[in-house]
């Protein structure tokens, strides 16, 4: 087969709300799952629940590891969802991100809550992306900025991957990277606007990135 | 479209989760909000799955905390409201009662066996702080259109009865009822209040008393599912029958109690 990298990646969501709605991608007149639930669709709860309940599980794990304020987390973002879906649109951003995004959020305001967030729990490694085994399920947007990750300059990750992927504020990833609180800011948010313009350019724009 | 660095100030606050709901709300960043998109691709970019499904219990628990919150407004006639809602039709929490049926561990068989009379008794002399539950029935086959049930609960008992009509006769052999608890306090599980028949001689009417399998802190709804007997399976036969939400409490210690039992 040869796919360039980044197809393995677009896998298909599962036929459960007929996902198609990818930000790049033509706008299916199909509805998803998040617009069925806003139009009264309560067929689509459920659906919902099985399509993202692993992914917003697996961010609230990844936060608590009490399981319970896990648990308590993961109910949270649901009812958010319900409530946010009406807000939701495709032309902006694939639905998958966008209840990651919603599952983040009620996640870490809850941790900020909850916690301190020790600074002596701070892995000496930067995590690494796991693959499981298996064909995992990613919107168009999320297989671009995988395919482009390298692209990213490494003060840059280092700052997204404990911001962003292990939740620490600004000023402890500032206290553990010995950098100034601004220069943490300026790094986090010129990592993620790299992101976008990668998402503007589209599919395809990373193909000298990947062999 | 780019972002003045006000918002994209904003939204890094936001992303860290060091705004209040309100300063989100204010910011116009409770829906979608760029930098914390970005993060979140780039939070699955980093942890693409395959991932672990939640725990069967929680998927229990959010689906009908989701029907629940929604019956809030509407919790006693049955098919009363004609709002659309989006969580209006029961039918929805039939599919809660799929999941309900696959959690073995909170399926534990009436092992006791209460009769009716001493049940009703019982509860009568404890009559001034027993709670009435109204009972909606849902769209399920064995809901009789004319349904009217209701659930009488002491909590200093941890036990009551039903009293239900409309609610079809079932074949023990092929399917049984369960009464649930939803403990607000508890929050986890549903406590299971046991397995009933409903008799082919009941004439469409019947009291049955039950008990609750462990300690019910806040009765917060009551609701019938419809189970295979034994069944632990998730099957599409797994059903709820009924649902009510228990009415607001009135201030503890006050003569207002005698009201729940008013005619």
């Amino acid at each position: 087969m040869q796919a360039v990298a980044t197809a393995d990646w677009v896998a298909p969501m599962p036929s459960i709300g007929n996902n198609r709605a990818m930000a790049s991608g033509n706008p299916s007149p199909e509805k998803t799952l998040l617009e069925r639930i806003a139009g009264g669709d309560d067929a689509a709860l459920a659906a919902c629940i099985r399509q993202y309940g692993g992914l917003v599980w697996s961010i609230a794990r990844r936060y608590f590891r009490d399981s319970s304020e896990a648990e308590d987390a993961v109910q949270e973002v649901f009812t958010d969802l319900w409530r946010s879906a009406g807000r939701f649109d495709r032309k902006i951003r694939s639905e998958q991100v966008f209840v990651a995004m919603i599952a983040r959020r009620r996640v870490i305001d809850r941790l900020r809550q909850v916690t301190r967030h020790p600074t002596e729990q701070l892995p000496d490694q930067p995590l690494e992306a796991t693959r499981a085994e298996g064909n995992p399920e990613v919107c168009a947007e999320v297989a671009i900025v995988q395919a482009r990750m390298n692209e990213l300059r490494d003060d840059e990750r280092s700052v997204l991957d404990l911001g962003v992927v292990q939740g620490y504020s600004h000023s402890q990833i500032a206290e553990r990277l010995a950098m100034p609180l601004g220069t943490v800011k300026s790094h986090m948010r010129r990592g993620l606007l790299r992101l976008q313009s990668w998402l503007q350019e589209g599919p395809g724009a990373d193909k000298d990135g990947e062999s | 479209m780019s972002l003045t660095d006000k918002q994209l100030d904003l939204q890094l606050k936001a992303l860290s989760g060091e705004l209040s709901a309100h300063q989100r709300a204010r910011a116009g960043l409770d829906g979608h909000s760029t930098l914390e998109e970005l993060a979140a691709a780039y939070d699955i970019a980093r942890h693409p799955g395959p991932y672990d499904d939640m725990p069967a219990a929680l998927e229990t628990r959010i689906r009908l905390s989701a029907a629940l919150n929604e019956r809030s407004d509407q919790a006693t006639p049955r098919r009363a409201s004609n709002e659309p809602s989006m969580l209006g039709n029961l039918a929805w929490i039939a599919a809660a009662a799929a999941i309900v049926a696959a959690i073995a561990g909170w399926w534990p068989r009436a092992g006791e066996e209460l009769t009716t009379q001493v049940a009703v008794q019982q509860l009568e002399a404890t009559a001034e702080e027993v709670t009435t539950v109204a009972l909606s029935g849902t769209e399920d086959a064995t809901v009789a259109s004319e349904f009217a049930g209701e659930v009488i609960w002491s909590q200093s008992e941890q036990r009551g009865y039903m009293k239900l009509a409309g609610l079809a006769a079932n074949d023990p052999a092929a399917e049984q009822y369960q009464l649930w608890i939803i403990d607000a306090e508890r929050g986890e599980y549903p406590v299971d209040a046991g397995v009933f028949d409903v008799p082919n001689d009941a004439n469409g009417e019947s009291t049955v008393p039950f008990i609750a399998k462990l300690a019910v802190y806040q009765p917060a709804a009551f609701a019938i599912t419809v189970e295979r007997p034994g069944g632990v399976v998730v099957s599409s036969q797994n059903r709820v029958a009924a649902i009510g939400k228990v009415p607001p409490k009135p201030a503890p210690e006050s003569e207002s109690g005698a009201a729940d039992s008013g005619v």
